[in-house]
């Protein structure tokens, strides 16, 4: 009977197996595929992942613009606390932020001080003390004006001292508010909904959301504030670490004009300064800024892939917290022109957190595809020869150098004084450093080489001369007389040559003789002879008055005046006096440097080239309208200028490198605010077989052949090192002592010495007697 | 005894399986819980290696349990009456001041923790109460009637009670299982069985409305539908059957578990959920593998029941088949979800050094019994019922 019952036990002990075994083949057979797909404990998110910035390269591979790895601090405010919703408004322990405000500021400086009561209360009102200020572009001449934080006010209120801490405890303190406020503008935009008042429930909920969100709160730490935050994460609870890389200048000042800089767009800017106005609550429900959205798309954020990955939801959160803003984008220079290339495609991240194992991975992705690197035609060591020459000019006068390639149109140096130093820009800058960009009698930011519009002066006289040879309204044989007035008899003392000022005159010149001497009476027959039609003609072929077409930001086109232009200026009658005003490069024609060397370029090989800094464009040029007699006849009269010693230019050494060009005194009209003239020299070498072109500019330099034509001497030795200057060129104007680099490396330097002086003798050549026509020529 | 008869000794079928499930679970809760060696460190870095990983403390639960088990097979049977009334007693004893001592872990005070050991009683009481209920009907007439189950009736219900107390309702759910295995064997009437049923039926739905904890609720209401618990008591079963059904016919191959990833991670899975990985890695074959070693190793008990001549022995091996057989039952079901999630631990398998040791000592005493079904002295079988027969002194075995 037991055994029996026994037998049964056993057969009973058989369901539970059966059972077991048929469930687990059901599964593991019948059902595989129905429970994979079962169940999701996981949360996800959007992420962006930042790409680094192309580098800026000259044509040798010296590092001009650079990627430097630094780290973000971003903060979730949930971390901290839970948040209690009391009434309308989320709360959160004020005090604990205040106080890790504190921590973070103190891995600077242990002196850091935050008045953590202070602080707590202000950002429980969410405030930031502000200022209004009005800044004027020097590019656009546009003034404009925001309100921006008040950092003084803030130093008082956070109790710290020095101004790196300073700045810092305000930087946090801000990104602390910003991040509040945009909880807060969330909030309300999402639990706007027309028709329907939020419930509290509906509200807490966002809240509890947004305050799970990754908000930034600490840009461009090293690595071992980063370490030190890493290392003590009960500190700083909710702080995350984000690793990503910052755009560096190596060389500071080197090109800064050439190279631009970065910034993180207005918006942020904008919208602080809305916000700080307590305009931000009206604004929160709007939708989105269309231009911003725009710029995003323009700048490439917006891939198709991205729009396929990403909902319109998750862009617009994205967009909320402000993850496209903290972008850097080129604002001028190459780093504008380039931008797109070199900033490359922001990658996105969808990411998953496993809420059980805590594990995080990536579900899908759109791959960054990292910025591209430029190469300049740049040659750093010519730039730095030219910069030095800037900033030593004497009295602290601020002028730019172009050194261009006459066949391809490649910038080798680009220069323009006062510069500044790039890195400012990446950073907070001092009240000096501020000071000396805003500086309106300096404008250190504006590029004169591209952007400077001067009057050209006596180097246009090869254009007028080009005109009047290739019309056939002079022949090289013709010959004019210099009386020192021209042409005394029908026009009285009306125009002179520069050499009447001296009490002399030329006396019978061929065209080269004219050249050399810069005579204005050879170039007002010529120009009389020729008419202004034809000049202007030649003064378009060779791309004056309009832009140079340099791949670089701030080319202005300038102006070359004639009567239509007049007419559609609205100004009056052309008269003979403007004619004869623009034959000699005065008036109102405007040139910048860079088309004074394209020009110079164009009379070197006939060929008119377009001037470019990115190293893999192709080069292009026009070819120029004039025989090869005329090129020739021109570039004998160039070349006399150095190389005979009746040439204007003669004086400072420039045959030595078989230099060609034209030396220019410009009438400016600062002269009455006792201002010198503006001072040119162009040209080209060697003259036999045309390299460089070149175009030295010295605002209110005084005469050409002065301090114009010994720079561009001394620049010349920079290209052909091994050619011996004679001792009263070769490194007096170049102290090494001015290598500084201190906080005022971008004040000028300023010599001891006047250049002015010992030139004296050859100064004679642009002349001082040229306003006198201009001024007294009837309009 | 010769070599062919060792091997084809009845205590075989017992061991083997039960050694082979232990390797498995070794091999399972090395892949569950990987222990990362330590480079350096000589005799200490071992030694906190093997208290305190996973992998670690469960080798050396298993070399105690072998060790003991070898033991208790030595000895002799009659000891292990003899042991019964008083390892039951104590143990009693120790549950009792658990109430006051004990350490609470998954939410039952069931636990006493002694440095890097921590012992668990209840595991123990099991085995404890098998003896002393085989050893108590031993001497009474077949439980027929009513009033001859109040007694057996009492010897399951305090420690049941007191284990439902701490609360462990899984490990206390064992205790009626064994008894109403055991009294089957020892000739309870069908309607008196019958009536148990019943009243389980109906105070069941009433013990959950009233009695059950909110977790426990919430586990019940998971196993009936995961999908909608799945935030919460239902996702360990969701993540445990993905991980299973993942494992398709031959498994992914040991250490290609990807519980580890966060998609499949099934919480616990050294421990009570020890079986999805199993069935992941070594799929259908080494699942029903593993199946078939517990059905093999129950078998050989019953046999092992069936052939012994003693009531004793009969019901010991059938208390300790039932007790295994629950756990195996509802411990493989929770994972596939056809039985719910009660903390429960698979025999041999799962992580726990109570459990193991606790385990490896039933199937040592199992072992001893099945080795020597014959009652050489007694001159004849034990027939109807068990009260026939006079205790026969420490004489009556032979070895």
């Amino acid at each position: 009977m037991t055994r029996l019952r026994v037998v049964v036990f056993s057969l009973i002990l058989i369901v539970p197996f059966l059972v077991l075994e048929a469930r687990i083949f059901q599964m593991q057979v019948l059902e595989a595929e129905e429970f994979t797909s079962r169940a999701d404990w996981t949360r996800t998110w959007v992420e962006i992942v930042p790409t680094p910035r192309g580098r800026i390269l000259d044509r040798n591979g010296v590092v001009l613009a650079a990627e430097e790895r630094c780290f973000d601090l971003e903060i979730v405010f949930s971390d901290f606390e839970k948040p209690r919703v009391k009434g309308r408004d989320p709360e959160l322990d004020y005090d604990r932020v205040a106080a890790m405000l504190r921590d973070l500021l103190a891995l600077r400086d242990a002196r850091a001080g935050f008045d953590v009561k202070q602080c707590a209360k202000m950002l429980r009102d969410r405030v930031y003390p502000v200022r209004p200020v009005t800044a004027t572009d020097p590019a656009t001449g546009k003034t404009e004006t925001w309100t921006a934080p008040d950092v003084e006010v803030l130093q008082g209120l956070l109790g710290v001292a020095g101004s790196e801490q300073r700045r810092l405890a305000s930087d946090l303190y801000i990104a602390a508010v910003r991040a509040l406020r945009q909880i807060d503008r969330i909030v309300f935009k999402r639990c706007t909904i027309p028709g329907k008042p939020a419930s509290a429930r509906d509200r807490r909920n966002v809240v509890r959301q947004e305050w799970r969100q990754i908000y930034p709160l600490c840009q461009g730490l090293d690595y071992d504030q980063t370490a030190e935050v890493a290392l003590d994460e009960g500190r700083f609870p909710g702080v995350e670490i984000r690793q990503r890389t910052h755009r560096v200048y190596p060389e500071g000042r080197r090109a800064c004009h050439v190279v631009g800089y970065v910034q993180q767009p207005g918006r942020d800017e904008r919208y602080s300064a809305r916000e700080a106005a307590g305009e931000y609550r009206g604004e929160m429900g709007l939708a989105a800024d269309e231009g911003d959205e725009a710029a995003l798309r323009e700048k490439g954020w917006y891939r198709e892939e991205m729009r396929e990955k990403l909902s319109a939801a998750e862009y617009e959160r994205l967009e909320a917290r402000d993850a496209f803003s903290r972008d850097w984008i080129g604002m001028v220079g190459i780093e504008r022109v380039y931008d797109r290339e070199l900033s490359g495609f922001r990658g996105v991240e969808r990411r998953a957190r496993h809420l059980l194992s805590r594990k995080e991975w990536v579900v899908e992705r759109v791959a960054p595809v990292p910025g591209r690197d430029i190469r300049l035609t740049l040659d750093v060591k010519i730039q730095q020869k030219a910069e030095e020459l800037l900033d030593n000019l004497p009295l602290g006068l601020k002028g730019s150098i172009v050194l261009i390639d006459v066949e391809t149109g490649d910038v080798l140096a680009l220069a323009s004084s006062p510069g500044y130093d790039l890195n400012w820009w990446l950073r907070q800058r001092t009240a000096e450093e501020s000071a000396y960009l805003a500086d309106e009698t300096l404008l250190a930011q504006f590029n004169r080489a591209t952007g400077g519009l001067y009057p050209l002066g006596s180097v246009f006289k090869a254009v007028t001369a080009a005109a009047a040879l290739e019309s056939g309204a002079m022949s090289p044989a013709d010959h004019v007389v210099c009386q020192g007035r021209y042409d005394p008899v029908k026009y009285p003392n009306r125009f002179a040559c520069w050499i009447a000022a001296h009490g002399g005159a030329h006396g019978e010149l061929d065209l080269r003789g004219a050249m050399a001497r810069s005579c204005n009476c050879f170039f007002f027959a010529a120009g009389e002879r020729v008419g202004i039609e034809k000049v202007g003609e030649m003064a378009a072929h060779f791309g004056l008055g309009r832009p140079s077409g340099i791949d670089l930001t701030g080319d202005r086109a300038g102006q070359i005046p004639g009567p239509d232009w007049r007419r559609a200026r609205g100004g009056g009658r052309w008269g003979f006096a403007d004619t004869l005003n623009v034959s000699i490069g005065q008036g109102e024609i405007l040139v910048s440097p860079i088309q004074a060397a394209r020009l110079m370029a164009g009379f070197s090989t006939g060929r008119l080239p377009v001037p470019k800094l990115r190293f893999d464009s192709p080069a292009s040029s026009t070819d120029l309208p004039l025989s090869r007699a005329t090129l020739d006849q021109i570039r004998a009269g160039l070349e006399a200028v150095t190389q005979q010693s009746f040439g204007t230019g003669y004086a400072s050494a420039l045959h030595l490198f078989k230099a060609a060009g034209k030396t220019s005194t410009a009438q400016s009209s600062s002269r009455k605010v006792g201002l010198e003239h503006h001072g040119w020299f162009a040209g080209y070498a060697p003259s036999d077989r045309p390299r460089y072109a070149f175009c030295v500019m010295v605002e209110h330099g005084g005469a050409g052949s002065g301090v114009p034509a010994k720079t561009a001497t001394r620049l010349l030795s920079a290209v052909w090192p091994e050619v011996a200057l004679p001792p009263e060129l070769g490194g007096q104007i170049l102290p090494a002592a001015h290598d500084d680099a201190g906080p005022n490396r971008g004040a000028p330097a300023r010599p001891l010495l006047p250049e002015i002086g010992p030139d004296e003798p050859s100064d004679e050549a642009g002349g001082g007697a040229e306003p006198e026509p201009a001024e007294g020529s009837p309009r | 005894m010769n070599l062919s008869a060792k091997l084809l000794s009845p205590s075989l079928p017992i061991v083997i399986p039960a050694l082979l499930l232990l390797a498995a679970g070794l091999a399972s809760i090395w892949e569950a819980a990987p222990v990362v060696l330590p480079g350096t460190g000589g005799f200490h870095a071992v030694a906190s290696v093997a208290l305190r990983s996973f992998f670690g403390k469960q080798c050396v639960a298993a070399g105690i349990g072998i060790l003991l088990a070898t033991l208790v097979s030595r000895v002799r049977p009659q000891r292990l009456r003899a042991a019964g009334y008083s390892l039951y007693g104590s143990c009693l004893g120790i549950l009792l001041v658990l109430f006051i001592l004990g350490r609470v872990r998954n939410g039952a005070r069931s636990w006493f923790v002694i440095g890097p050991v921590s012992i668990q009683p209840s595991e123990f009481m099991k085995l404890f109460f098998v003896l002393t209920l085989a050893r108590y009907l031993m001497w009474r007439r077949a439980p027929d009637r009513l009033p001859r189950l109040i007694a057996p009736a009492l010897l399951a219900g305090v420690p049941f009670s007191i284990i439902l107390l701490q609360p462990d309702l899984g490990t206390a759910l064992i205790f009626p299982a064994m008894f109403v295995a055991m009294m089957w064997v020892a000739g309870i009437r069908k309607r008196h069985l019958l009536m148990g049923v019943l009243a389980v039926a109906i105070l069941a739905p009433l013990a959950y409305a009233f009695a059950f904890k909110d977790y426990q609720k919430k586990r019940f209401q998971a196993f009936l539908n995961p999908q909608a618990m799945s935030q919460d008591a239902g996702f360990q079963l969701l993540q445990s059957q993905k991980a299973i059904s993942s494992g398709g016919w031959l498994g992914r191959g040991w250490g290609e578990s990807e519980q580890e990833g966060p998609e499949a991670f099934v919480p616990e899975r050294h421990n009570d959920f020890i079986f999805s990985v199993i069935g992941e890695e070594w799929g259908l074959v080494g699942a029903s593998a593993v199946l078939g070693l517990y059905f093999t190793l129950l078998m050989a008990m019953v046999l092992g029941a069936y052939r012994a001549r003693e009531p004793f022995g009969r019901m010991v091996l059938t208390g300790l088949a039932a007790g295994f057989a629950t756990q195996i039952f509802v411990n493989i079901g929770m994972t596939i979800g056809v039985a719910p999630i009660t903390g429960i631990t698979l025999p041999l398998l799962s992580y726990g050094g109570s459990s193991m040791v606790a385990t490896l000592l039933s199937i040592g005493v199992a072992w001893n019994i099945a080795s020597q079904p014959a009652l050489t002295l007694a001159g004849k079988d034990f027939r109807e019922g068990a009260g026939e027969v006079r205790d026969l002194g420490t004489d009556g075995w032979s070895r």
